[in-house]
């Protein structure tokens, strides 16, 4: 035995430590719970490469050629038109919302130029705020959508020489047009954090005070189960906030994550902050993202990945078995990220949003729908704001993206 | 409802497992009284304690306690007594006087400031008020504990082996205390492992293997078990005390410094079987008081006895 080294009292030692683990529910609960959960959200919730993405459908006109690119669309599998035929302005609050990942607009003359084979235009907005929603769903677009027509007229043709549909199609990479991931993981680890700290430190709290038998005395006293539990819950929802606020910090400081509003201002006092944050015993209860449009007034703050991304991974890449799991922990664990009402022209400013300009109303009459704007639509002003197409020359194509055409 | 005692439980039963840890105990504690609850360890004190103060549901049997139903009003009976846990739970990591505002906040006293103001002063705790509670001496925690059981004056307090590891000053000071407060018309139910306190007390109850098997004043008890005690005294007692055992009539042989405590309940044989071998060891012998120590030893094998 020496007197520095003996292995008598290692083992000793080691014994009594593994006889405590063995009894300690806790180390139980981190050596099986934690490794599980997090390999079932994790193996089975996360999917790289998302299917039956809500999509909407911005289609003034319903003809063979819009429908058979909707079901050429959804043979893919990766969109499901959930809105189809609405109008651009519901397709962009929808969008806004998360309510749908990518808005189709088939101008008015799109089955007018099919026929001609004059360079029909499509357009897709997807909601990049996770790229790879719109990676997988984008890349195969045009072939399919090009096939779809060719199908179309090849049949109307009657085995006539296939013309070359020469479509063209348009993608918006909404609110994260570089495809940036980390704009959509940083955040999205904030709920992973906080599930993860809140929960251990949580039943950490309550177990000392078992532990250290003041719980004997806590019951002897008039305090109640309830009482108990959330005095201990509560004070854990500051900790969580200032957990917030250091990954919003980090998250600004080295990814570089774009915000609106006031980081300082917002972290305080935005209630849906901390309401991610509500530790164990507490699920997040669905509180639908539609709820948030109405504090707009409210949101200090959102990260200009705005939607629905709230977590560590958007709801979309949950596949359905994660879905109820996934909820919980992603989206809606953390509503404030939610843009709310952000009309065209917040959110992403300057940050690479899609490029704008002001559209008058003579390009309203240039696009031939004059007669169709609202009476008072954007007339205070004399203008509507549109975002345009990478290409000036596709403005008119794109019209119905002007809010008041919708 | 002033006559009503201030606890009248009967037949108590608390089961762990399949052992009857307390098995049937009837208590009775009138308003003022200072009752003390004796038994050997593991003999089912703590267990029956928390029973009456609504921390544990019994298995069988009722009772009531200030007039409260134990199983139905654990809430107000939790709201009028003052109960002090065998090990100190309070909070280590904050001080006497934060600790005792904690619970002033719980039992929600206005003003909570003053109250505790007071109750440092009462205890003499204001010069340690800042101090942790985790660094305090044994005795000083017993003080901080009492005080933050009866800072909102209950009108029964129960604690649960208060002195165990204080100083004989501390405590003397801890049951002067009790005696003056319970001239003020404070129940206390006290349990207890020193035969000292047992004496101080104005009923005692003793409790073995989850039974109550005596009750009443001190010198009722004692009366009651019926036992005659000599003493033999001289140079060579070691002697004498191996001698004694086995003799009839001799039931506990102890000694006490140069002196031997020999008790029995056969007072004739006892006697006969002294004076034998006092005479044989050249000691002296001479009758003495049964102690109450003597009657919990008796009992204690008894109940032993009971067992096998
Ligand atoms: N929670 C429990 N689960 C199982 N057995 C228990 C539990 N609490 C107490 N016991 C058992 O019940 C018996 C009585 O315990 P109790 O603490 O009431 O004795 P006690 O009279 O207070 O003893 P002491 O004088 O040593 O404090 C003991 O044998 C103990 O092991
Ligand atoms: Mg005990």
């Amino acid at each position: 035995m020496s007197r520095f080294f003996s292995l008598t009292r290692l083992f000793a030692l080691l014994r009594k430590e593994v006889i405590q683990l063995r009894r300690d529910r806790i180390t139980f609960a981190m050596m099986l719970g934690v490794p599980l959960m997090q390999l079932l959200l994790f193996g089975f919730a996360i999917n790289s490469d998302p299917k039956q993405l809500p999509a909407a459908l911005v289609a003034p006109v319903q003809d063979r050629f819009s429908r058979a690119i909707v079901t050429a669309l959804e043979l893919t599998d990766y969109y499901r038109f959930t809105s189809p035929g609405v109008s651009a302005a519901e397709a962009e609050r929808l969008l806004a919302r998360g309510a749908v990942s990518f808005v189709v607009t088939l101008p008015s003359d799109f089955g007018r130029r099919v026929l001609r084979g004059d360079h029909p235009v499509m357009l897709i907005e997807a909601d990049a705020t996770d790229p790879a929603v719109a990676s997988g769903a984008v890349s195969t677009l045009g072939t399919v959508a090009a096939e779809a027509l060719q199908r179309e007229l090849g049949t109307e043709a009657q085995a006539g020489a296939a013309r070359d549909t020469q479509l063209q199609v348009l993608v918006h990479r909404r609110y994260n047009p570089e495809g940036i991931t980390a704009y959509n993981i940083v955040p999205g680890l904030l709920g992973v954090i906080l599930q993860l700290t809140m929960v251990m430190m949580t039943a950490m709290a309550l177990t000392r005070e078992i532990e250290r038998g003041t719980m004997e005395n806590l019951l002897s006293m008039p305090a109640t189960p309830l009482e108990i539990m959330l005095g201990k819950m509560l004070p854990y929802l500051g900790v969580s906030a200032v957990q917030v606020l250091v990954v919003l910090v980090a998250a600004r400081a080295l990814f570089h994550v774009p915000f609106v509003g006031s980081l300082g201002l917002a972290s305080g006092r935005h209630p849906d902050l901390r309401d991610g944050a509500s530790g164990p015993g507490l699920s997040h209860f669905d509180r639908g993202a539609d709820a948030d449009a109405g504090d707009a007034a409210d949101l200090l703050l959102f990260p200009a990945l705005h939607h629905a991304v709230g977590l560590h991974v958007p709801l979309s890449r949950h596949a359905r078995l994660g879905a109820g799991l996934g909820r919980d922990l992603s989206a809606h664990a953390f509503p404030a990220l939610h843009p709310g009402g952000h009309a065209e022209g917040r959110g992403l400013r300057g940050r690479g949003a899609a490029p704008r300009r002001a559209c008058t109303l003579r390009d309203h009459a240039d696009a031939g729908r004059a007669a169709e704007v609202p009476a008072d639509a954007g007339l205070s002003e004399g203008r509507c704001i549109a975002p345009v197409g990478n290409r000036a020359g596709s403005l008119r194509a794109f019209s119905p993206l002007c809010r008041h055409h919708g | 409802m002033t006559e009503e005692p201030a606890i009248a439980v009967t037949g108590l039963v608390k089961i762990f497992g399949n052992r009857r840890v307390v098995d049937g105990v009837s208590l009775r504690v009138e308003r003022g009284e200072i009752a003390g609850f004796l038994g050997p360890n593991g003999s089912g004190k703590t267990t029956t304690i928390r029973m009456m103060c609504g921390l544990l549901t019994p298995d069988a049997g009722e009772g009531r306690v200030l007039g409260f139903d134990i199983r139905r009003q654990g809430r107000r009976i939790k709201r009028e007594v003052g109960y002090m846990t065998q090990r100190f739970s309070f909070y280590e990591d904050l001080t006497i006087e934060e600790n005792l505002s904690f619970v002033a906040g719980l039992y929600g006293l206005t003003p909570a400031r003053r109250i505790v103001r007071d109750t440092l002063e009462d205890l003499g705790l204001s010069g340690r008020r800042h101090q942790l509670a985790g660094s305090l001496s044994g005795g000083w925690k017993q003080r901080l504990a009492l005080a933050a059981c009866i800072m909102h004056r209950p009108r029964l307090l129960m604690l649960d082996e208060p002195t165990a590891g204080v100083d004989p000053l501390a405590r003397r000071m801890f049951w002067d205390e009790i005696h003056a407060r319970s001239a003020e018309g404070l129940t206390v139910l006290v349990s207890t492992h020193y035969m000292d306190e047992a004496e101080r007390c104005h009923r005692i109850n003793y409790i073995a293997n989850g039974r109550l098997i005596a009750a009443g004043r001190v010198a009722d008890v004692v009366a009651g078990a019926g036992l005659t005690t000599v003493v033999l005294e001289g140079p060579n007692t070691a002697e004498a005390a191996r001698r004694l055992k086995g003799r009839p009539g001799v039931e506990q042989v102890a000694s006490f410094g140069t002196t031997l405590h020999v008790v029995g309940r056969d007072a004739a044989a006892l006697r006969q079987s002294a004076e034998a071998v006092a005479r044989e060891t050249g000691t002296t012998m001479h009758p003495a008081e049964t102690m109450l120590e003597d009657v919990f030893i008796q009992l204690m094998a008894a109940s032993e006895d009971s067992l096998r």
